[in-house]
């Protein structure tokens, strides 16, 4: 049994205005469970209100709607990590291999000229720094998301700009220690290249990652 | 069904999900409620808060992928296994077997399943 234009108008208001839902991908999926449930409570003769009563109730009533809404919009938050690590594995495939092969050139030149001794621990100290700073400022902005009303695109920034960076933070350590000027210019050239290569290819996939992020995010109007 | 029914359901919704579409290559939302109905006679219901919200979690979890079609006119979303999915549905499902038994067992209703 088709339902009519005005009952799946009426379905349409019911989720938007009378339950208050505002995301698109689930009105549409919501409304399509609503359909067929109607559809089907209607062959068995019953009346197009009762069987909207009776789909609506499946789901908690409208308490259980936004709930359902607001968890849905948790999921972007939740998948920040695989999707750095997957721009950063992107590194070791064509096309991108290639960049990677003009970056190990550029990390022989720099460490030839000794370039990383005479920059490395300004750079070090403004990239550690920074990535502490940011951490901290987001950190306590945590519960803030799952609520996309809050999110506005300079938090969500914010937010996913603290994981690389502190995952630099933690490379910056591991790879020239704490004191770049006495213990790098120790380490063999190609060391050094290997070194100043994994270092700078952190951050090249973190550029990315943070701009596609930026790119893919579409806030919540509220 | 009643409360403390609802409650076995809810701690198992996600083995439920996993190992209908093991069976099905690709199932809708309205259409695993309805299997399960007529898998179980009616003895079983899934709420729809409760199959969404475990659907959703699924997928973010990298475990379902889904696909939009149209039909009838409108937008239907499609959930199927991931290959995570397939493999996280046959261990899901024996430790679930696994813990039903034992339950049995402890409980003395039969033998065996």
């Amino acid at each position: 049994m088709a339902l009519t234009a005005d009952q799946l108008q009426a379905i349409d208001r019911h989720l938007r205005k009378d339950n208050w839902l505002l995301n698109e991908t689930l009105i549409a999926e919501l409304t399509d469970h609503y359909i067929a449930g109607i559809d089907e409570q209607m062959i068995a003769g019953v009346s197009f209100e009762k069987a909207l009563t009776e789909v609506h109730a499946g789901f908690g009533g409208r308490k259980g709607l936004l709930t359902l809404e607001e968890k849905f919009e948790e999921k972007p938050a939740v998948s920040v990590f695989p999707d750095f690590v997957a721009t950063f594995l992107l590194y070791a495939k064509p096309p991108r291999l290639i960049f990677s092969l003009l970056l190990v050139i550029a990390s022989y030149l720099i460490c030839e000229q000794n370039l990383v001794v005479a920059w490395g621990r300004p750079v070090y100290i403004a990239l550690s720094d920074l990535s502490i700073v940011v951490f901290l400022c987001v950190a306590g902005n945590l519960p803030l998301f799952g609520r996309p009303k809050f999110v506005t695109p300079a938090v969500l920034f914010a937010y996913k700009l603290s994981y690389p960076l502190n995952f630099t933070l933690i490379s910056n350590g591991i790879l020239y220690g704490t004191n770049i000027n006495t213990d790098f210019v120790r380490y063999s050239l190609e060391s050094q290249t290997a070194l100043t290569f994994g270092y700078l290819l952190i951050w090249v996939s973190t550029i990315e990652f943070v701009i596609s992020s930026l790119l893919r995010f579409k806030p919540v109007n509220r | 069904m009643t409360t403390n029914n609802q409650q076995l359901l809810k701690g198992s919704l996600s083995v439920i999900i996993l190992r209908l579409l093991e069976e099905r290559e690709k199932m809708y939302g309205y259409e695993i409620t309805q299997k399960v109905k007529e898998l179980t006679a009616g003895e079983m219901a899934i709420t729809e808060g409760a199959l969404y919200p475990a659907l959703h979690k699924l997928e973010a979890e990298g475990m379902l992928t889904t696909e939009t079609q149209v039909v009838d006119g409108r937008a239907r979303k499609y959930y199927s296994l991931t290959q995570d999915g397939h493999k996280q549905a046959v261990s899901r499902v024996s430790e679930l077997v696994a813990f039903v038994e034992n339950l049995n067992l402890v409980l003395k209703l039969k033998p065996s399943l």
